[in-house]
């Protein structure tokens, strides 16, 4: 149990400081904001708690925020996030066998529904930020060519972080 | 009587367990929607400040490993400032009269100083950028001072603590900076579609009055942050608007807001006087 909580730690400043000193200074086409940081939300344990995803949620959020020179949207929108992964996990959660330090993960849910979940949470997270960042009907177009562009970047990564970090270990 | 009582409890403990879930996350919203609050409403909040100091401490530690790498061109940049303000000292010209001029001090009085400051973090790919720069209140920086570039605009201060400050950058959807065009003098307004942090759009410029490609726009100084007369960019592509009677301008800017290192922070010595003299005026 020890080790898993120090593992999220790690993880949980492995990734905030990924994202806030190298992702966002990476200036790729102009509308392309890699946010690697939401994989710590999507990674955390099968049966964590919901309250402690929320949390925990809140708290990356809150970190990124830090450094983005406007405080709360990070914060909210990661809530967001925190608060509807339960609703794409309950499936498998409902899955006896699994212990408790199982990850989402291709193996457990199955590639497909796997991709999906990263898919769609990952999307839905960075529209509503740059949303409600930009808070205005008559750039609709423009938002969501910068969160599609943003979204297949960050997906993309978080695959192949996926594949280099725990599909090798494995085998 | 008091079964109903115990029943009420445990159904209500019963809610709570079932939805205790829901309500965190609202709590949660909440806190951040007030975080979000802080910025627009609350100057100088606790937890902008809180922010701004962390990340600003933090981002110094990475800039001193990081400028290292851009030394090359931030030196080239500076090279070419120098060089523009050799030409403009007293021992660049000749002299071609010897009519002695008595200058009375008393009539000049200096309306802008420049306090140079290092850009520690910035974006470029949002729709609304912010810099990140080194100097705040101990080195007279305050909110509302305008930051230029050796050779453009930069933006206007939004936030300072003790030894940082945030800028607002013209790459931002809030960003309106009175310009004109330096041939014609006609006054505009530039702003920032989101598109591409290279190119931005002037607004406001009355269709009736011709322009040309390549036209530059600088700084009215109607805004009054700025000086008069800061470069803004070139006139890259225009059209006519038939429904305003105004132009769609698209200015190239003359900065390169990728390379940027070093700014100048404006500081304008009558900002007061203006302010308390607008204030009047609108009052009445």
């Amino acid at each position: 149990m020890s080790r898993s909580i120090i593992w999220g730690i790690v993880q949980f400043v492995v990734l905030l400081f990924t994202q806030v000193l190298v992702l966002d200074n990476i200036n790729f086409l102009g509308y392309v904001e890699p946010m690697l940081y939401i994989w710590f939300i999507l990674l955390l344990p099968i049966k964590t708690p919901k309250w402690l995803v929320l949390i925990l949620s809140f708290l990356m959020g809150f970190c990124v925020d830090i450094f983005a020179g406007q405080v709360g949207f990070h914060t909210a929108v990661s809530t967001f996030t925190g608060f509807l992964r339960p609703l794409f996990l309950s499936s498998v959660n409902a899955d006896k066998q699994l212990s408790s330090f199982d990850l989402p993960s291709s193996e457990t849910m199955g590639f497909m529904p796997y991709v999906a979940y990263v898919s769609v949470l990952t999307f839905v997270h960075i529209f509503a930020l740059i949303m409600i960042e930009t808070f205005r009907w008559s750039e609709i177009l423009q938002v969501l060519l910068r969160a599609g562009l943003s979204s297949v970047v960050t997906i993309l990564l978080i695959l192949l972080c996926d594949t280099l970090f725990f599909r090798n270990s494995k085998d | 009587m008091q079964s109903i009582f115990t029943d009420a409890m445990n159904n209500l403990i019963r809610f709570l367990q079932r939805y205790y879930y829901v309500f965190l996350f609202l709590i949660l919203e909440a806190v951040a929607i007030y975080f979000i609050s802080c910025n627009s409403f609350y100057q100088g909040s606790l937890i902008t400040n809180f922010a701004n100091n962390v990340s600003g401490s933090i981002y110094e530690q990475c800039d001193k490993v990081a400028r290292y790498f851009s030394l090359a061109s931030v030196n080239e940049a500076l090279v070419e400032e120098n060089a523009k303000l050799r030409e403009q000292i007293e021992s660049s010209y000749v002299k071609y009269t010897d009519r002695v001029m008595v200058k009375d001090d008393t009539i000049y009085k200096q309306q802008f100083s420049f306090v140079e400051a290092k850009v520690i973090s910035k974006s470029l790919n949002k729709r609304n950028n912010y810099f990140m720069i080194n100097k705040g209140h101990s080195s007279g920086i305050e909110k509302d001072m305008s930051v230029i570039a050796p050779n453009g605009v930069v933006g206007i201060v939004t936030e300072a603590t003790e030894n940082f400050a945030m800028v607002m950058t013209v790459l931002h959807q809030d960003s309106k900076i009175a310009v004109k065009n330096k041939r014609t003098q006609v006054a505009g307004t530039l702003v920032w579609d989101g598109d591409n942090y290279a190119r931005g759009q002037v607004i406001d410029i009355p269709s009736s009055i011709p322009l040309k490609v390549g036209d530059t726009i600088i700084t009215s100084g109607f805004s009054r942050n700025f000086p008069e007369g800061i470069e803004v960019g070139y006139i890259k592509k225009f059209s006519k608007d038939k429904g305003t009677g105004f132009y769609n301008v698209e200015v190239r800017f003359s900065t390169d807001y990728n390379k940027l290192g070093y700014v100048y922070v404006v500081k304008n010595f009558f900002r007061m006087e203006q302010e308390r003299l607008e204030k009047g005026v609108k009052n009445e």
